[in-house]
């Protein structure tokens, strides 16, 4: 069509305004206004004389005849025509910078709202990849991520002691060391100790509760930096002031005192104590070395009793606070200074010193490494995911490019061509972390079920207002990644060639197929791990215990305070416990496998270092637990009275100790002068799942004696029936009243205490990565060869006319589709490289040099990329060929 | 291309009746007015844009049309006249007045009604 615009506003210039002659003319928005609707009237002319049937050349002449007394029309337009009311028009693009951004920005709307495939796919692939991450994310955050509720959190640290024969850590801490490190101040500026207080016990209707308490050092409060929300914090004036000063812990505020403000500074009442309430702890009170320690928060706080400076025993799990400017390595310098002498002093702590612990560290273990692993893993879905998008907007982008060259040609700038895509990306990105948080939240509890709940302790995991702005960020990485180059790519199309039908040269896909590399390669990582994940399950269900947990039932229970004869006191229990028809056999022990514990250490004449640790059982233990015997005899009730200081050894235990000598009939001690004698040899008992738990030294077996600490009953019972477990609950509340009785099945105790070192987490997540890394993956390559497919349908055609089979076509495109493929395997196995040391790191006891595993990831990528490559391959072979060269 | 001998006057006369009657129904575009002369007059009657206009422009700073830019979605935005309430009485002066005028010529010159 001609330019008629053109050409009337030649015409029109002057003619219109005629202000310079003195004559009435039109202001310059009346004057747009009336050749807007004359190049309207000619365009429709042309149009419509084409319709009919005319040439170009007739409809261009039909229409100059319209404006042929352009010249009288223009005087009478000057005279007739009214400057216009208000209107209103559409905003003019010179209307400032916003404007054509927010055009931009409703074109982008349009576009993905007309394309409802596109975008549905597109959401998809977004919720999957960003999802992963939220949903690692809302337990990672709080556990790897999040500031401790502390002031300057990164400065507070645990003191552990550090066994340097077994390698074992401990928070338990003598007085001894403390004292000493306490007097050190300028590198530690602070030290604060804490330790489980009496259990306060208050008689409600569901029968006797127990009310948690903890007894903290004057300086732990100020050490850690915490804000009461009432009143103020036990310090350093509450010592030696008459009374039980004391803190409610927020819940406990709420709860018991409605809240109530009179009460601070005054004297309250808990079941049978009296505190004087100074102030009230923080809701989000956070106990760095505390976890284990009380079940559930502790509800009151008091100041511990000063503990005399010789004193033996003690027990306080203490935080220490650098000093301004110290680093860790001069605190733990001038520790190692501190304790040296008193180790020395101690003859049973001549292999242990003290060392500075992260807390994090102390409080996650391993839920650190796990989620690290896991955040890794969802990243790695992430770019997967963003691969599949760029790829799908990169194919919709040169499926518009007919419509981009006429928009370059009319003189769109790059920019306007490139910003409504970064819109797609940003709403898709924005509207994929929204879905994701959407989903995660709704699903978080049922995820978290999954998770063991010693990976993230007492973190305040979930769907929290950090892990809302961290998914939101990453679905503006992601937009701006998956939309960034294929825009730019877009916007430098060739407009010569497409305003010429000429098309692109041969569908070449040069964006794509990199694409597909790096997916493949990041593919193979995300199989590997949980191949490696998979395996190191595998081994751990392969793994002999030496005991089975089966229908075994574990019932805890602190004797009371007046109680003489503890072991007798457990006796009674046992005895009463193994009287019901439903019990198999009854026993007691102090330091349970997996524990990770020692009731005592074991030692022989040959050497000052301990050999074994020594566990307190009762009679009846090995048959309950079902370790075999395998010399000698095991425990007999005559034992109790006749022979206490008869001893059962393990068989590395007896190994280490008695080297080459018949164990039966040779002797050791507790260091403490007790000496024991061996009656009988039992199988070994595994201490742990991991490598690590194999440095813990070999068991032996005696009985406690009439001091022993709180033991553990152990109950075989005929079948896992949770009236049985009811029952012996009651049994025991029976014989000791007013106590807190717990009781469990020892498989789910050893589930949950082993669980972070068993993989089953790890596999069933990392599974779910890999699967979802396949399918992105294999949905990436089936999109670029079934474009490359429709691309190439004219040379297709062509060999199909030449003679072309089938087959060969299908086999030609796959072959040209694994050439990416090939490169993402090269590329993959460098990663793999990288992501074994990492899942080495990550507490894995296998083997990730196995070359089996990486080809088994390997395989299971190519697999899939054959099957995505093949599928649109077909569509090659159903080209009809005399379509296609009638078209050329 | 068409100007037909003899009607060139009647035509002047009478446009200001030919474009109310057109926008009587409905509101119209330029183009459309146009066109719609065109077809009823089954060609015998065509306003070339340069006159059609200013005609336009005339009856609307009369206040018996008025012109109003109207969008549609996926259109270009078009500028539709609409007859006013003077317009309509101005419309039935000019017919009736048109009417009268093309009985008395018929009266004069004998052509019978068909």
């Amino acid at each position: 069509m001609p330019d008629w615009r053109a050409l009337v506003a030649s015409k029109a210039a002057g003619a219109l305004r005629l202000q310079a002659q003195g004559k009435p003319g039109l202001d310059a928005a009346t004057e747009t206004e009336v050749i807007d609707e004359f190049v309207q009237h000619l365009e429709d002319c042309y149009r419509d004389a084409l319709a009919r049937g005319a040439t170009e050349t007739e409809a261009t002449q039909t229409t100059l005849a319209e404006i042929d007394a352009f010249d009288a029309f223009a005087a009478d337009v000057t005279r007739f025509r009214q400057p216009l009311r208000a209107v209103p028009r559409p905003p003019e693009p010179s209307a400032g910078w916003l404007a054509p951004i927010a055009a931009d920005a409703r074109f982008a709307w349009r576009r993905l709202w007309h394309a409802p495939g596109f975008t549905l796919a597109a959401l998809a692939t977004l919720v999957l990849a960003i999802g992963a991450n939220t949903a690692v994310l809302s337990v990672a955050d709080a556990v790897l991520f999040r500031p401790l509720p502390y002031a300057k959190p990164d400065r507070v640290f645990a003191l552990q002691m550090e066994n340097r024969a077994t390698g074992q850590r401990s928070t338990l801490i003598r007085y001894a060391f403390v004292a000493a490190i306490d007097a050190m101040h300028p590198k530690t500026s602070e030290l604060g100790l804490i330790e489980d207080g009496p259990h306060i016990v208050v008689a409600s209707a569901d029968g006797p509760e127990i009310v948690p308490t903890v007894a903290v050092s004057a300086s732990y409060l100020s050490t850690l930096g915490i804000q009461p929300v009432r009143g103020r914090v036990l310090d350093a004036r509450d010592s030696g002031s008459g009374g039980q000063p004391a803190m409610l812990s927020f819940s406990a505020w709420r709860e018991r005192f409605d809240a109530d403000e009179s009460i601070i500074g005054r004297a309250i009442t808990i079941g049978d104590s009296t505190f004087d309430l100074v102030g009230i702890l923080p809701p989000a009170m956070f106990f760095p070395t505390l976890d284990f320690l009380v079940p559930g928060q502790p509800a009151v706080m008091t100041l511990l009793p000063p503990v005399s400076a010789d004193a033996r025993g003690g027990t306080f799990r203490p935080v220490v606070r650098l000093a301004p400017g110290a680093t860790r390595e001069q605190a733990q310098a001038a520790i190692d200074a501190a304790v040296a002498p008193v180790a020395v002093r101690l003859p049973d702590m001549a292999e242990s010193h003290v060392v500075l612990e992260n807390i994090r560290d102390l409080l996650y273990p391993v839920g650190r490494p796990i989620l690290r692993y896991l955040l890794v893993a969802a990243a790695l879905i992430l770019v997967i995911g963003c691969a599949n998008l760029a790829n799908m907007m990169f194919v919709r982008a040169r499926r518009a490019s007919q419509q981009t060259a006429v928009r370059l040609a009319l003189g769109a700038s790059r920019a306007r061509l490139i910003r409504p895509m970064l819109f797609e990306g940003l709403f898709l990105g924005l509207a994929g972390a929204g879905l994701a948080l959407l989903v995660t939240w709704l699903s978080f509890d049922a995820l978290l079920r999954q998770i063991p709940r010693i990976a993230y302790g007492s973190a305040p995991v979930g769907v929290d207002a950090r892990v809302v702005m961290w998914s939101l960020l990453l679905g503006l990485a992601a937009a701006v990644a998956f939309s960034v180059v294929p825009a730019w790519r877009a916007a430098r199309v060739d407009v010569l060639a497409l305003l010429q039908h000429r098309g692109t040269r041969g569908g070449r896909m040069r964006f794509g197929r990199p694409l597909v590399a790096v997916q493949v390669s990041l593919a193979i990582v995300v199989v590997f791990g949980a191949a490696v994940a998979a395996r190191a399950f595998v081994s751990v269900l392969r793994l002999p215990l030496g005991f089975s947990t089966e229908r075994v039932i574990r019932v805890r229970v602190v004797p009371p305070r007046e109680t003489v004869d503890r072991q007798a006191f457990y006796e009674r229990l046992v005895d009463a416990i193994a009287e019901r028809p439903d019990v198999v056999s009854a026993a007691a022990a102090g330091a349970m496998p997996f524990s990770g514990q020692a009731d005592e250490l074991a030692h022989v004449a040959a050497s000052a270092a301990p050999v074994a640790s020594i566990v307190y059982a009762l009679p009846g233990y090995f048959e309950t637990m079902g370790v075999p015997t395998l010399r000698g005899r095991a425990f007999a009730s005559s034992d109790l009275g006749a022979d206490p200081d008869a001893a059962v050894v393990s068989a590395s235990a007896a190994r280490a100790m008695f080297a080459g000598r018949d164990p039966l009939g040779a002797t050791f001690d507790n260091g403490r002068g007790r000496t024991f004698h061996v009656v009988g040899v039992v199988g070994d008992v595994r201490k742990g799942l991991d490598r690590a738990d194999e440095r813990q030294l070999p068991a032996v077996y005696v009985m406690p004696g009439a001091s022993t600490r709180q033991l553990a009953v152990v109950a075989r019972t005929r079948d896992r029936s949770e009236a049985t477990l009811a029952g012996i609950k009651a049994d025991v509340h029976a014989l000791v009243p007013a106590t807190r009785v717990t009781a469990e099945w020892l498989d789910d105790v050893v589930a949950e205490q082993t669980a972070y070192r068993n993989p089953r987490l790890q596999t069933v997540v990392l599974g779910g990565f890999a699967a979802l890394g396949l399918v992105l993956t294999a949905v990436g390559i089936f999109s670029v060869v079934a474009y490359l497919v429709a691309a190439r349908v004219r040379e297709m055609g062509v060999r199909v006319a030449m003679g072309a089979t089938p087959r060969s076509l299908v086999g030609l495109i796959v072959r040209q589709a694994l050439v990416p493929v090939a490169v993402g395997v090269a590329v993959g196995l460098v990663w793999v490289r990288w992501a074994s040391q990492l899942a080495e790191a990550q507490l894995f006891d296998v083997d990730t040099h196995d070359p089996r595993m990486v080809a088994a990831a390997v395989i299971a990528v190519v697999v899939a990329a054959v099957i995505a490559a093949y599928l649109p391959a077909r569509r090659a072979t159903r080209v009809d060929p005399i379509t296609v060269l009638r078209a050329e | 291309m068409s100007v037909h001998p003899g009607t060139r006057e009647l035509k002047k006369g009478s446009a200001e009746l030919l474009i109310l009657s057109i926008v009587e129904a409905r509101a119209r575009h330029g183009y459309d007015i146009a066109r719609a002369i065109d077809e009823r007059s089954e060609g015998a009657l065509h306003f070339h844009a340069a006159s059609l206009y200013p005609l336009l422009y005339r009856l609307e700073r009369r206040g018996w049309i008025v012109g109003r830019w109207t969008e549609k979605a996926g259109e270009r935005r078009r500028r539709l006249y609409k007859l006013t309430p003077a317009g309509r009485k101005a419309l039935a002066a000019q017919r009736s007045g048109w009417q009268a005028f093309v009985r008395a010529i018929n009266r004069v010159a004998g052509v019978e009604h068909a």
